[in-house]
């Protein structure tokens, strides 16, 4: 075997396990942001294509899991667009297929009817113990403006102060 | 919601059995291939397309202005205009192909990733303007085909008036325009609109967060 080949395989292998291991988390995403079964199988292969592809370049594992959730939020703002844009994904009824875990779905579509996307992200990353600032870099510009934000109105802050002492 | 109520609804799920599996991870091998953008977002094809078919009608304009010059001598200035219009809704398309870059699209964070598929959207819109100018010469010049069997005396008149030439040319490029526009134009910009309300609001809820 080549030495290229066992490096591509030895990769293979990694994101194949990563993905094992983090499986879960794409049917926590799945259970947010699909309303029946047929989008639940939809988001999920979607989801894990995309987790699949960002990851075969990366080379540590914090940096495979980062794209690794950036896959996920990223195809789940994708398949909300995608639902809003077709006028009768309404009317689709997937069941699926185990009614204990049918009850489990309806009762948590009614809890998170009055979510807003942002927020199931958000809550999506807060369960999986994501810290606030890779929440930041997952979530891009928005929150990244928010922190500049808040590092601009310190920085005017500061002068302010110092101005105070000298005066006082 | 709280993230305490989501921990005890993700607790409270009964364990995913096989029948609730879409897809199992022995399959992992084709999805390295496959695009994971549906249909709606994924433009590479249609792109790719564009780019193949430009280059072989510039390869055809290429031969006739050949053909052309070596029969009557002239100038076919008309042929250069739409060898040159080729060329850039050519280079267009390969800067749009290289822009989007499908491969690493998803790889960006959110924001930025709903910014590249909203401006993808907008260049994609934006190149049929080139494309209506072309559908313009092609059909000046079955006009003009349909006038040399029909009409020989206007053709000839018509052939010979280059401000003539230049204002039925708008006229087509404008009419293919206006069918592009209700036809083909309108479904990409709902598609653009959607992505951009979708990031205004994501923005938006991030602000007030």
């Amino acid at each position: 075997m080549n030495p290229g080949d066992k490096k591509k395989s030895e990769c293979e292998g990694d994101i194949r396990a990563l993905l094992k291991n983090h499986h879960k988390k794409i049917y926590y995403v799945c259970r947010l942001f699909a309303d029946n079964y047929r989008q639940h199988c939809g988001l999920f292969v979607t989801i894990l294509t995309a987790a699949s592809q960002n990851m075969q370049h990366s080379k540590t594992e914090k940096e495979k899991y980062t794209l690794f959730l950036r896959a996920c939020i990223n195809m789940a703002a994708l398949h909300s667009i995608s639902n809003g844009l077709s006028p009768d994904h309404e009317k689709e009824t997937g069941r699926y297929k185990s009614p204990d875990y049918q009850h489990s779905m309806t009762k948590l579509r009614a809890d998170i009817r009055d979510l807003s996307d942002y927020e199931k992200m958000h809550l999506f990353l807060s369960a999986e113990n994501v810290l606030p600032d890779e929440i930041a870099d997952i979530g891009g510009a928005a929150t990244a403006e928010n922190k500049k934000r808040g590092e601009k109105h310190n920085k005017q802050f500061a002068p302010f102060i110092k101005e105070k002492l000298i005066w006082s | 919601m709280e993230l305490k109520k989501l921990r005890e609804h993700w607790a409270g799920f009964p364990v995913v059995s096989m029948e609730e599996r879409p897809v199992l991870i022995s399959e992992m091998e084709n999805m390295l291939v496959k695009s994971p953008f549906t249909r709606e977002f994924y433009l590479r094809n249609k792109i790719l397309f564009r780019i193949a078919a430009s280059l072989l009608l510039l390869l055809v304009v290429a031969f006739q202005v050949r053909n052309e010059t070596a029969g009557t001598g002239g100038e076919p200035y008309f042929l250069f205009l739409l060898a040159a219009t080729l060329a850039g809704f050519m280079g267009f398309n390969i800067h749009l192909l290289f822009f989007a870059d499908y491969p690493s699209l998803a790889s960006l964070s959110l924001v930025p990733f709903l910014d590249r598929i909203e401006n993808i959207f907008q260049r994609y819109i934006h190149s049929f303007k080139i494309l209506s100018l072309l559908a313009g010469f092609y059909a000046q010049m079955l006009l003009e085909c349909i006038l040399r069997s029909s009409n020989a005396g206007l053709y000839q008149s018509i052939r010979e008036n280059t401000i003539y030439r230049i204002l039925i040319l708008a006229f087509l490029s404008i009419s293919a325009y206006i069918l592009l526009l209700s036809f083909r134009i309108n479904k990409y910009k709902k598609r653009m609109l959607a992505v951009r309300t979708y990031k205004e609001g994501i923005s938006d809820t991030a602000r007030k967060h």
